[in-house]
């Protein structure tokens, strides 16, 4: 006996049964969404897990403030690095030509008269571009340079201001120690007098405070960094800074594996016209764990250091 | 005409510094024979065109001057 069907009503039935399930699934889709556990692994760069924390807060490392701080000035395609150790303090590099009145307005804000040491690290402009205004502006107690000259203006500025403050410059001699507050650093390169590349007469120093160590290479590559560790320095460090803004021709595995970095800073300018930093320079970096910080994507970086504990923080405006 | 400073190689460019300490890049493969960190370029503009060119007593001189000033100035 065929059943007979209301058809409307069927139809209106099974309408509303396939809206409830429709309901249903989405309601599913969205609490699946929203219960999705949070991306795993170092995201360095994307500002995900990482210690930083974003401005808004005093910048460390102020003058009167104790213990290390280090300050990777955002100087774009460039470098320039203050260091603030109780009361004492010291630079190295000080940005392109342009960055000049940057760098030594960052210098003053921190209430600093004096630098201990000025280190250029070799003659680039976008090393030394903004030190003849620096030695002009402050009082320097020392200047490190290796023996190695430039052409250009700038570098002339910068032999003209150091001579008018009537300064002498110290060579870089390997093993040498310098103190700074309760920190001191050590040269260890370069190690030869005479290098093809420019880059590799670069002034590499270790900063210790307890602990913790940071690594500032300039733009040391391979031959220097090889130099580094066949004479067995100790490269271990907390912090390096990458040499040459994360080039190819820096930064080789041999090398990295000596200093075995957890933080890694990269001082380098947005969409630059070099290339920098090398994507298998990032990826070397990453296959020995260390946590990325660049420049061009957190703007200033400060590390602080109490000599156990280090902290990063990063500060996009200055 | 415009001289100019080799300061640096960088990927594809001869980073140079002008007589106003402004850096322009200048693509490597424009360079003439010999030129190297530190030459001192004359760049002659023309329209579209830029002939480049060393000068070789200012190189020469420019090397001389700072070398001194920098064996003064060492410790």
């Amino acid at each position: 006996m065929p059943r007979r069907y209301n058809t409307t009503a069927t139809w209106m039935k099974m309408m509303y049964i396939f809206i409830l399930f429709m309901v249903f699934v989405i309601a599913r889709l969205s609490s699946e969404e929203v219960a999705k556990p949070p991306a795993e692994g170092n995201t360095a760069g994307n500002g995900q897990i990482t210690p930083a924390t974003e401005s808004g807060e005093k910048v460390p490392g102020s003058n009167s403030e104790r213990g290390l701080a280090v300050h990777f000035i955002d100087v774009g395609q460039a470098d320039s690095i203050l260091i603030t150790m109780d009361g004492a303090a010291m630079l190295i590099d000080a940005g392109n030509n342009e960055d000049s009145q940057l760098v030594v307005d960052y210098i003053k804000a921190r209430g600093i008269t004096t630098l201990e040491y000025v280190i250029a690290t070799h003659p680039h402009e976008d090393h030394i571009g903004g030190m003849d205004a620096v030695i002009k502006s402050f009082e320097v107690k020392h200047i490190i340079m290796p023996k190695v000259e430039s052409n250009t203006r700038t570098f002339e500025e910068m032999l003209k201001a150091i001579s008018n403050k009537g300064l002498k410059i110290t060579p870089p001699v390997p093993g040498t120690v310098y103190p700074l507050g309760k920190a001191e650093f050590v040269v260890l390169a370069p190690n030869s007098k005479r290098y093809e590349n420019t880059n590799d007469y670069s002034v590499v120093v270790k900063l210790r405070y307890g602990g913790t160590s940071f690594l500032f290479t300039g733009d040391a590559g391979f031959e220097s960094e090889n130099e580094m560790v066949e004479k067995g320095y100790d490269l271990q460090s907390d912090v390096l800074k990458v040499g040459h803004h994360g080039s190819a021709y820096s930064t080789s595995k041999k090398f990295l594996q000596a200093v075995q970095p957890q933080i890694a800073v990269i001082s380098v300018g947005k969409g630059n016209d070099y290339g920098h930093p090398a994507p298998e320079t990032i990826q070397k970096l990453k296959q020995v764990g260390a946590k990325i910080y660049r420049t061009d994507e957190r703007g200033t970086i400060v590390i602080t250091s109490d000599g156990e504990k280090i902290e990063v923080f990063a500060y996009k405006n200055q | 005409m415009k001289k100019v400073i080799i300061d640096r190689f960088e990927g594809n460019f001869a980073v140079c510094e002008d007589e106003d300490r402004k850096m322009i890049n200048v693509e490597r493969s424009r360079l003439p024979e010999g030129a190297e960190e530190g030459t001192v370029l004359v760049l002659k503009v023309s329209g579209e065109d830029i002939e480049i060119e060393i000068d070789h007593d200012e190189t020469r001189a420019r090397k001389m001057k700072i070398k001194e000033m920098m064996d003064s100035l060492f410790s």
